[in-house]
């Protein structure tokens, strides 16, 4: 088999972000995947920095970034890499037709949630922003007849808490006339998205809007704007309306995560990344500290992936990429990498879920060096042509934090800056 | 006015529940007060074993021949809450041989039918058995579901005219002339103390008892004793598994529904509160059994429990699996103060006993001759078939039994009206559990459901395969959109439902667990900032 320049295990949010920017400096990328990374629960953010040391908000993620110990990534990568991994991502999203806004320096920037508290976030598409309800007099909360998972009461009730009980806050049913499905099937933010998708169903919608929403007012509305990324439903509902528009962050699957996957997937074909589907790498070729192949299982047979450069996105024990037999012991499948477990038993886990400390548990992971090379206990490279990103990354806590995609992004920028370097 | 009722009984267990029973089938004006919610203690924090009595017929004859009666007893009245598995004692190289002479011989004594079999003939019924097993007997054990156990119980009293105060915390218990008058209670939401009129005062408070004696300035020594428990997500074995030694730590599996409970630890500690499970209690149990099931490690754990055993002695000396598992009541008018009894020790199986023995001795003091009759009339009636096919039409297909004998009647007759009536309400809320809106809201209703957690009791709404990641904010959710729980602040709610689940999880956080949970904290901590959110309540 031809050999690869480089391999990608992983297609989350990281892996195909590595995979584009080395496929993008004309190398030959391969990507293997198994499952579908997280863009079904993160809801389409990059949040990059909010909570570095308890949960008090920083001002910018930048600030933020700079509060944080040494054992973090970001710390590792360095602010001026971050500031260019944004610029990367940036400059994707607008060179898709998807532009998403935000930067390192400006304030955090804060997204309503079906629950109705508020959520800080890092980079965003236009359909996010908390920023309109701040001056708005009226608020109108969509909710669609017969959506799961969608209670707009009680989003009412703590948007309120939050912005104040002198606005005015008016709940709108939308019908999208999916009668026969009621009862019978659940009916998701997709099927509602999916008739926004076409145009009797937008102007529908549009319509039954108009007819009960007055100019000048913030709309919040569930994840619904289009399956695809593109602005177009967003924009014509924001014109015709003459109102600020926002989407909510709900439960899984949401669908603005599905957006952001099409977008990175388009993007990867563009730039001829060669996508292995249902492909579960179990073990690697080592040779002299370098890895020469990763294997795969597929039906009762094993195939080779050779490459000069392999990273491994597989994301963490969420995406099997780690796992751990015990409480005493995490592994690394395919690569064997040692897993950093320096909590003991009993301050493994904080005695609350929520509290004002980050969770040992969710800092456990594989420690790497600035080039993203895993090491050992004594800082030593342990695989000199292995790079590790995102969530199999020791030293932060994604969701206390909220940094997920924001290491993922950084990590993969560097992964493959890193590639891109070494010969 | 002042309320009152003849008999106030104090403590929602099995016991309390049980005793709440039989003196409404008597035609007792009783009340029951719980200082939570039902069964949130001991009740529900336990094997969940119906025992045959052959863990204590070598040590304690009284206590294996009540288990042997009860077990013959709760398998009739209380039909929809056993499941008759039955169960093996095992013998393994390492269990003293002299003690299965001994336990043979004292199993005779208390007419408790142990049928010796070929290990061989028990592997094959039971694969993942360790084909290292010396001897195996056969015993009646089942399996019996605490929490639906207690509803049918309350649901039973209610018909008779029994009444429920949850959230109802006893304070001070008064006297006049050395006979109790009333009792002041405080109310755990509002806080609000005042009092209720009484003639006689039944504590049945388990490991609390020693607390509401105490209201009435009587000393009863009761030793918490902690015990440790793992729930595993599948079911290994079909029968109760014990080991057939001198009874000791984490030697029983039971089998409910599609999971296996495994346990107990014992420890003396100082307070009935202290129920956090730690992970080198799950470390120990799982060394223990998996002597008894070898490949234990492999099957994923769904969650770690604690509850507090009330051992009861007067011996204050005495602890641990020293101390008797028979029960004993003690009619505090031998200490100088009439109309207050204790009922202390015992165990869930012989709960209806216990219940009945209070029960007489309440009715003599009241000269209320009516006879005992929970040892024969069924908890629940079965639901009628007519009702059955009429929720098949609603309902998921595999979900009407469970619902039924979760429900009981009435209560599924309402489910069923508000999905006919609410084409939305049908969705499932909790799919690993089978829990529909229109449950939920129904339940939510009920008086007694103040919390979600209250709602996740009665239902079994977030107590699956995922523990609360997708119905936590489902539940949250329709509880604000029909504003059944008014004025809630729906974040901290959806913390504490949470915080409770954790509970649980923190100890096991590795395999899926660990997987599950950064799903979970990705919901609700990365997406909903629930923790963000708890730092805007301190500005």
């Amino acid at each position: 088999m031809k050999k690869n320049d480089v391999l990608v295990i992983g297609g989350g949010f990281s892996g195909l972000l590595a995979a584009i920017a080395v496929a993008k400096k004309g190398k030959a990328v391969t990507l293997l995947r198994f499952g579908l990374g997280t863009f079904e629960i993160g809801g389409g953010l990059v949040d990059l920095m909010a909570y570095p040391n308890d949960n008090r908000p920083c001002r910018t993620p930048a600030e933020g970034i700079q509060q944080l110990s040494p054992e973090h990534p970001y710390t590792k990568l360095g602010l001026p890499l971050i500031k260019k991994a944004v610029e990367f991502f940036l400059n994707l999203t607008k060179e898709a037709g998807y532009e998403y806004e935000g930067s390192t320096t400006q304030a955090l920037h804060w997204v309503p949630t079906a629950v109705g508290t508020m959520k800080p976030t890092g980079l965003y598409s236009k359909t996010f922003t908390g920023e309109i309800l701040k001056n708005a007099k009226t608020i109108y909360l969509v909710d669609f007849k017969g959506l799961k998972d969608y209670y707009a009461k009680m989003t009412e009730q703590n948007l309120k808490k939050h912005w104040g009980e002198d606005k005015d806050y008016k709940i709108v049913t939308v019908d999208p006339h999916m009668e026969e499905a009621i009862g019978g099937r659940d009916i998701m933010t997709m099927d509602i998205a999916r008739w926004i998708d076409t145009k009797e169903g937008l102007e529908e919608c549009t319509k039954q809007l108009k007819a009960v929403i007055k100019p000048g007012a913030a709309i919040v509305l569930p994840q619904v704007l289009g399956t695809r990324p593109d602005y177009t439903p967003y924009t014509f509902l924001k014109t015709e309306l003459q109102c600020d528009i926002t989407e909510t962050l709900c439960i899984p699957p949401s669908m603005s995560g599905m957006r952001l996957s099409k977008m990175l997937h388009d993007c990867a074909r563009k730039y001829g990344v060669k996508i292995i589907e249902q492909a579960k790498a179990t073990g690697s070729v080592i040779r002299d500290g370098r890895c020469e192949a990763v294997l795969v299982n597929g039906v009762g047979k094993e195939h080779t992936y050779y490459a000069d450069h392999f990273i491994l996105a597989t994301g963490g024990f969420y995406g099997s990429g780690l796992y751990a037999p015990s409480a005493k012991k995490g592994t690394e499948p395919i690569f064997n990498l040692p897993v950093n477990l320096s909590a003991g038993e009993e301050t493994w886990a904080n005695l609350d879920l929520f509290s004002d400390k980050k969770q040992p548990f969710a800092q456990v992971g594989i420690a790497v060096d600035p080039e993203m090379r895993p090491i050992d206990k004594k800082g030593q490279c342990i695989l000199k042509n292995v790079f590790v990103t995102g969530r199999n990354l020791s030293g932060y806590d994604f969701s206390f934090e909220k940094s997920g995609n924001g290491v993922a992004l950084v990590s993969a920028y560097q992964a493959a800056a890193s590639v891109l370097e070494v010969k | 006015m002042m309320e009152k009722a003849t008999v106030l009984v104090i403590g929602g267990g099995a016991t309390g529940v049980g005793i709440l029973r039989d003196l409404a089938m008597r035609g007792v004006d009783v009340m029951l007060l719980e200082m939570r919610d039902m069964v949130h203690g001991t009740s529900s924090r336990y094997h969940g074993l119906l025992h045959s009595g052959g863990r204590y017929a070598v040590k304690d004859a009284d206590a294996g021949r009540e288990c042997i009666e009860e077990n013959t007893i709760l398998r009739k009245i209380g039909r929809h809450c056993v499941e008759a598995t039955e169960g093996y004692f095992v013998r393994l190289p390492e269990d003293d041989p002299a003690y299965e002479k001994e336990w043979v011989e004292a199993c005779k004594k208390i007419n408790l039918p142990a049928i010796q079999i070929d290990p061989a003939e028990a592997w094959h019924l039971e694969p993942n058995l360790t084909h290292r097993a010396q001897a195996v007997y056969r015993v009646p054990d089942a399996a019996i579901d605490g929490f639906r156990m207690a509803w049918q119980n309350i649901d039973s009293a209610k018909r008779y005219g029994g009444r429920v105060k949850t959230y109802t915390e006893v304070v001070k218990i008064h006297s006049v002339n050395g006979q109790v008058t009333t009792v002041t209670v405080r109310d755990y939401f509002t806080k609000q103390q005042y009092d209720i009129a009484c003639e006689f005062i039944v504590n049945a408070a388990g490991p609390w008892a020693g607390q509401v004696a105490a209201c009435a300035n009587i000393p009863v020594h009761v030793q918490p004793d902690r015990g440790t428990l793992v729930a595993f997500n599948h079911r290994l074995t079909s029968r109760v598994i014990n080991r057939l030694h001198k009874s000791s730590d984490g030697d029983i599996f039971v089998p409910h529904g599609s999971i296996t409970i495994l346990g107990t630890t014992s420890t003396t500690v100082n307070s009935p509160d202290d129920t956090q499970p730690l992970t080198s209690e799950v470390e120990y149990l799982l060394g223990i059994g998996e002597l008894t099931i070898e490949n234990l490690r492999g099957f994923r754990i769904l969650r770690a429990f604690c509850g507090s055993r009330p051992l009861y002695t007067a011996d204050p000396n005495a602890t641990g699996r020293g101390v008797s598992r028979g029960f004993v009541i003690l009619d505090h008018a031998n200490d100088g103060l009439k109309g207050f009894a204790s009922i202390c020790g015992g165990k869930f199986t012989t709960y209806r006993l216990m219940a009945e023995h209070m029960a007489d001795l309440v009715c003599k003091k009241l000269h209320n001759t009516t006879l005992c009759r929970t040892a024969i009339e069924p908890l629940v009636e079965d639901v009628a078939p007519e009702i059955l096919a009429k929720a098949r039409q609603y309902f998921p297909a595999y979900g009407v039994s469970l619902a039924s004998s979760r429900l009981g009647e009435a209560t599924l007759k309402n489910v069923i009206a508000r999905m006919q009536a609410d084409p939305t309400k049908r969705e499932l809320a909790c799919e690993c559990e089978n829990v529909t809106l229109a449950e939920i809201e129904e339940v939510a209703e009920l008086p007694t459901s103040h919390t979600l957690s209250d709602i996740r009791r009665q239902t079994r709404m977030g107590m699956g395969t995922c523990q609360g990641a997708f119905c936590t904010f489902r539940g949250m959710g329709l509880v604000a959109q029909d504003d059944i729980i008014p004025q809630h602040d729906t974040v901290k709610e959806m913390k504490d439902f949470l915080q409770a689940r954790y509970k649980g999880l923190s100890p096991i956080l590795w395999g899926s667990t660990l997987r599950e949970m950064e799903l979970t904290r990705g919901i609700y901590e990365s997406v909903f900032n629930l923790n963000g959110a708890m730092s805007d309540e301190k500005k």
